[in-house]
C-alpha cells in the first residue's frame, strides 16, 4: 500500500509550514509568506524555475530550528547582527535538522545562511553557490517582520523599501535590493502576501521542483519531521520514535500486514505534527498547566487531522494518527469519536501512545520503569 | 493502562501476551532517537569548528 503509492513533496512542506506559523498569532503566515515573497524576489531576477521553487520550499521551512517560541519572536527584530549571530543559532539548527534527508540537501543549507549578513558571506566556506539564494530568503524574511499586521500594508511600503535599502552591501546583496526595489512597487505583491489566496499562491510556487515521493521516501521525510516536532523538548525528544515502533510492532500482533504495519509506524511519526502548534514553553513548564494551557495541548490532535488532510493519499493514516487521544466511550478529544468511528488502527495508536508515554519524563514527573 | 476502559480491551490484551517484544521495539527506537538527539544538542562546538574553519 505505502509502497505503491506516491505523495507530493509540496504538500508535505506546505502541511509542516501550516503547522509551524499555529505556534503563535504574531507568526501565522510567516513561513508562507516568506516562502511566497522568496519566489517572487528569485522570479524578479530571473532565477530558473526549480531554484525559485527550491527557495520558496526554503521559506516555508527557514525557521524549523527555532524551539521555543520566544525564539521565533526574538527573530521578528529586524537586525540580528552581522553574522548572523543571534538567527544564527536557529539557522544552524534547522540545517542540521534537515540536512539528512537527501532531496533537502540544498535546501538545507539556504536555511542554514538565511540569517547570513552579506558583508561577511564571502567569509563563508559552506555552498558559496547557494549564497545568493539564502541571501534572497534573508531579504525576504527581513521584509515580513518589517510588515505590521495591524495596519493597511500598502502606506508601509514607501518605510519598508528604505530600510531595505539602507542595508545595501550590508544585510543584503545589492542585486538583490534592486530586485526587491522593482518587485515593490507592485501592489499585486503585497496584496497577494496578505490575501486568503496565499496558500494557493505558495503551492504554484512550488510548481517548479515538483517531486514525488515514494513510500520509502515519504516514511524518511515523516521520520525527520518527527524530529523536527520532538526535538523542541527533552521531555519529548523520543516520543514520536517510541510511539512509531510500538504502534507497528503492536500492528504486527493484532495481525496487520507488513504494509500496513510501514503504514503504521508512519502514524506514529506523524501523530504528534500537531504539537508544533504548542510552544516549547507549555512542553517544558515544570508545574502544574494552567486550564488554557492545558487547552493549548488538547489541541494539537485537531491540529495533525487538520494539517494531515491536506496531504493527498493520507486517508487511512489520518484516521490512525489523529485519533490517539480519542477514547471508545466517546471522552476523549478532540472530535469525541467513539467505538463506531475508531478504526483496530487508531486504537492500536492510541495504546501504542499511552504505553510509550507512562515510560518518559515529564516536567512534573520521571517515567515509569516499564 | 490496561485499568482504563476506554482503550480496547483486545488490543491491552493483545499487548500484554506481546509486552516484551513490544516494549523492546519502542526501547531500542527511543534509545536510537535519544542518540540523534544528544548530537544535535551539541550542534554548538559544530557550529564553532565550522566558523573556524571557514
Amino acid at each position: 500500500m505505502l509502497a505503491s503509492q506516491h505523495y507530493q513533496l509540496s504538500e508535505l512542506l506546505l502541511g509542516l509550514a501550516h503547522a509551524m506559523d499555529l505556534v503563535s498569532p504574531a507568526l501565522t503566515n510567516h513561513h508562507k509568506r516568506v516562502g511566497y515573497m522568496g519566489y517572487m524576489l528569485a522570479s524578479e531576477l530571473g532565477l530558473p524555475d526549480r531554484e525559485r521553487s527550491m527557495i520558496a520550499a526554503a521559506g516555508l521551512l527557514h525557521d524549523s530550528g527555532a524551539l521555543s517560541l520566544r525564539e521565533r519572536l526574538d527573530v521578528l527584530q529586524f537586525e540580528v547582527g552581522p553574522n548572523g549571530r543571534g538567527g544564527n543559532d536557529h539557522a544552524y539548527m534547522g540545517y542540521v535538522l534537515l540536512r539528512p534527508f537527501g532531496i533537502l540537501s540544498d535546501v538545507a543549507h539556504m536555511v542554514r545562511h538565511h540569517h547570513l549578513w552579506w558583508e561577511r558571506a564571502g567569509d563563508c566556506c559552506s555552498r558559496k553557490d547557494l549564497l545568493t539564494a539564502a541571501n534572497l530568503l534573508h531579504v525576504a524574511d527581513r521584509v515580513d517582520v518589517l510588515v505590521d499586521r495591524g495596519q493597511e500594508i500598502l502606506g508601509q511600503v514607501p518605510g519598508i523599501r528604505e530600510r531595505i535599502k539602507a542595508q545595501a552591501g550590508r544585510m543584503f546583496s545589492p542585486d538583490l535590493v534592486e530586485a526587491f526595489d522593482a518587485l515593490s512597487h507592485r501592489e499585486s505583491f503585497w496584496l497577494d502576501t496578505t490575501s486568503s489566496y496565499l496558500p494557493t499562491l505558495v503551492r504554484g510556487s512550488l510548481d517548479g521542483w515538483s517531486h514525488r515521493l515514494n513510500g520509502d521516501e515519504f516514511l524518511a521525510l515523516s521520520k525527520l519531521l518527527s524530529t523536527v516536532i520532538d526535538f523542541r523538548s527533552r521531555f519529548t525528544a523520543t516520543h514520536s520514535a517510541g510511539v512509531a515502533a510500538s504502534a507497528e510492532a503492536l500492528a504486527g500482533e493484532c495481525g496487520f500486514g507488513p504494509a500496513e504495519c510501514r503504514m503504521m509506524r508512519l502514524a506514529g511519526y506523524l501523530h504528534d505534527l500537531g504539537k508544533l502548534a504548542v510552544p516549547a514553553e507549555i512542553l517544558e513548564k515544570p508545574a502544574k498547566l494552567s486550564p488554557e494551557e492545558f487547552a493549548v495541548i488538547r489541541s494539537h490532535t485537531y491540529h495533525t487531522f487538520r494539517v494531515l488532510q491536506t496531504i493527498s493519499g493520507l486517508d487511512t493514516v489520518n484516521s490512525w494518527a489523529s485519533f490517539h487521544h480519542e477514547r471508545l466511550d466517546g471522552k476523549g478529544y478532540p472530535f469525541h469519536h467513539g467505538d463506531d468511528v475508531l478504526s483496530l488502527g487508531a486504537r492500536i495508536m492510541a495504546m501504542a501512545d499511552v504505553l510509550t508515554a507512562v515510560t518518559e519524563d515529564r516536567p512534573y514527573r520521571a517515567g515509569m520503569q516499564p | 493502562m490496561a485499568g482504563s476502559g476506554a482503550l480496547d480491551a483486545d488490543v491491552v490484551g493483545i499487548l500484554k501476551r506481546s509486552y516484551d517484544k513490544v516494549n523492546q521495539a519502542r526501547a531500542a527506537a527511543q534509545a536510537a532517537a535519544l542518540q540523534e538527539f544528544q548530537a544535535y544538542a551539541e550542534h554548538t562546538t559544530e557550529l564553532d569548528q565550522d566558523e573556524v574553519e571557514g
